[in-house]
């Protein structure tokens, strides 16, 4: 999902710092994609400018069958993702077309982001994750790309989203097939904030 | 199969030796294997006793040499680290004089083996394994990208780690988890490197990692529940394949004290597995601390923890996130860092770490442009040249850095991922 984020994460990536990797590999360009499956390129490396926290994403999605909405919850949590959290963008999700391109997948969509907006921010939003109160609503209507691999190979359940153009399992999900409901918890990496 | 039939009595080689006995070769026999079609057995007999030693190659070199024969007059040599469909020439030497030559051509790979491109040519050879749902291999990939050794694994579980055996004789890997958790199961299998021997020791809830002792005996990651609580444990499995409990992840952390950041996928969910030969310590890497532990197996300690929320050791500069496997030696620790990365990024951290005062300074970052994600699995080492090795499981992809960090060399697997551990060898015969 992290790549199926792009309008979030792009601007987080353009926005944040790393969390001090001292990069021998001289990494460029930013999480700046435009399109649902859009290719990613290689996060930032600044130097580390403050303290470090985790982006945390955490959504739910219902699948009726035939479709599919929800809403997630990215949320920074400080001093190195064990401390209070310090910015939460929240946001829903429904679904606009089914993908059929996931292999593995029981269902797969692309989502729209709908009503974004700020829950809490302690003024870290913009740095972190690239948006806060007054910016927020851009997000609204990019799209997303997620599908459920509901047993990947031996890992199992697992939520799959385009990265690089191709689908891939990118986190573990819970899956409650008698409500269709998808619940998942992913880390989005160390910044600084 | 292959199969050319010497008949040749021959008294050679001995020419370069003055005053030493001729020696005779004869009943020479070099055998592709039926189950494995890149390696080649060759057997010959002497008419004294000799230690011999076969030099071989493709495309007419004779560029590598397998270990000598022990002191006898009955030989038995298996090629090693040849691709499919190749013409492969021999030399048996004796004193290195050679006394017999030859040559045989390996079979074809069987269908749905996992091939791989690489963008250049690599010295040495790569063990890993390729689990997907339309089927479970144990393979080892040369430099080019070659497959030189297959296994398929038809048992329905997951193959995450292979290792050679400590004997030299085969590989040994463990079939084991099932959805993301114990299976009951699982076992450890052992093939020969011809495929023809094939031994099974059952051990239930085999977790993803374990190490082959010197003395041939392995010492595994297993599931451990307790009061509903899924963590781990580490035990012994001797050749008969008696199990013996060597120490819980109860014996260093309280699951209340210390409860981990992912109890959908148990408590602790260890991960990796590695021992320190110098220290005689364990490590543990605990994906859901965020933390290698060193275990001490005699007092059933952890004197510290890398990382995390059981870290001990002050760590300054990238930190990690569910990371996989990790390497520690000579004052550095290396640890794939699935998740610590922002954005779709997974990387190599480098650590300069001292064990005895608790602190570690990072140092390098090996991470490939593009990015490269693996939310799972994953592995790193260092290499004699200074570089380093890593393995990104999920798009099914092992990098080949320099000593500065800059991607000189990469392997694909063609159909992706997911890779399991990658081992690295300069021969075909390391161990």
């Amino acid at each position: 999902m992290r790549t199926a984020w792009i309008g979030v994460l792009g601007a987080v990536m353009a926005c944040n710092g790393d969390d001090g990797g001292s990069d021998a590999t001289d990494d460029t360009g930013a999480d700046t994609t435009t399109s649902p499956t859009s290719e990613t390129t290689s996060p930032p490396t600044p130097t580390p400018t403050g303290p470090v926290g985790l982006l945390l994403r955490t959504g739910t999605l219902v699948w009726d069958g035939s479709a599919a909405a929800g809403t997630e919850s990215l949320t920074l949590l400080g001093d190195s993702g064990y401390g209070a959290a310090r910015c939460t963008l929240t946001y829903q999700l429904q679904s606009t077309e089914a993908r059929a391109d996931c292999e593995g997948c029981d269902w797969a969509f692309d989502l729209a982001i709908a009503g974004a907006s700020v829950a809490l921010d302690d003024g870290s939003c913009l740095a972190t994750t690239g948006y806060d109160a007054t910016t927020v609503s851009a997000l609204d209507g990019t799209i997303v790309s997620m599908g459920y691999n509901p047993d990947y190979v031996g890992h199992a359940e697992v939520l799959m989203s385009p990265v690089d153009g191709m689908w891939q399992a990118v986190s573990y999900v819970s899956y409650d097939p008698a409500t269709g409901t998808l619940d998942y918890e992913w880390e989005d990496g160390f910044v600084s904030y | 199969m292959s199969h050319t039939k010497y008949a040749i009595a021959l008294a050679l080689g001995t020419a370069a030796c003055a005053g030493e006995p001729a020696v005779t070769v004869s009943a020479v026999d070099a055998r592709v294997a039926d189950a494995v079609q890149t390696v080649v057995t060759l057997t010959f007999e002497t008419d004294a006793p000799v230690s011999a030693a076969v030099h071989f190659g493709v495309n007419g070199a004779r560029d590598r040499v397998a270990p000598p024969t022990p002191v006898g007059t009955t030989h038995t040599v298996t090629l090693l680290g040849l691709p499919a469909e190749a013409d492969v020439g021999w030399e048996i030497r004796v004193d290195d004089a050679p006394v017999e030559t030859g040559s045989v051509r390996t079979g074809a790979l069987p269908p749905g083996i996992p091939t791989a491109t690489t963008t250049g040519p690599r010295d040495g050879f790569l063990l890993t394994t390729h689990t997907t749902d339309a089927g479970d291999w144990v393979v080892v990939y040369d430099g080019d990208g070659r497959v030189v050794w297959y296994h398929e694994d038809t048992r329905g579980l997951s193959i995450y780690r292979a290792h050679p055996l400590a004997d030299g004789t085969g590989i040994v890997y463990a079939s084991a988890i099932v959805r993301g958790g114990p299976a009951p199961d699982s076992a450890f299998v052992t093939v020969s490197w011809d495929g023809a021997a094939e031994t099974e020791r059952p051990v239930p809830d085999v977790a993803h990692d374990f190490v082959v002792m010197d003395d041939g005996g392995l010492i595994t990651l297993r599931y451990e529940t307790r009061d509903g609580v899924l963590g781990n444990d580490l035990a012994a499995v001797d050749a008969d394949g008696t199990v013996t409990p060597l120490w819980s992840a109860w014996d260093c952390w309280d699951p209340v004290a210390v409860p981990g950041d992912d109890p959908e996928h148990g408590w602790t969910h260890a991960n990796a597995l590695d021992r320190d030969p110098a220290t005689g310590l364990f490590l543990v890497g605990v994906r859901n601390f965020a933390t290698i532990a060193a275990v001490d197996l005699e007092t059933r300690q952890c004197p510290w923890g890398f990382g995390g929320a059981a870290g001990t050791v002050a760590l300054t500069g990238a930190t990690f996130l569910h990371q996989h496997q990790f390497a520690w030696d000579e004052g550095e620790m290396l640890v794939f860092d699935n998740d610590g990365a922002p954005g779709n990024a997974s990387r190599a951290l480098a650590y300069d770490f001292d064990a005895a005062a608790g602190t570690a300074a990072q140092t390098t970052t090996y991470a490939p442009v593009p990015s490269l994600y693996s939310f799972i699995m994953g592995d790193v080492h260092r290499l004699d040249d200074g570089g380093a090795l890593a393995l990104y499981s999920v798009p099914g992809v092992i990098l080949d850095f320099d000593a500065d960090g800059a991607e000189r060399w990469r392997l694909t697997v063609d159909e992706g991922g997911p890779l399991g551990f990658v081992s690295t060898w300069n021969t075909a015969y390391d161990r």
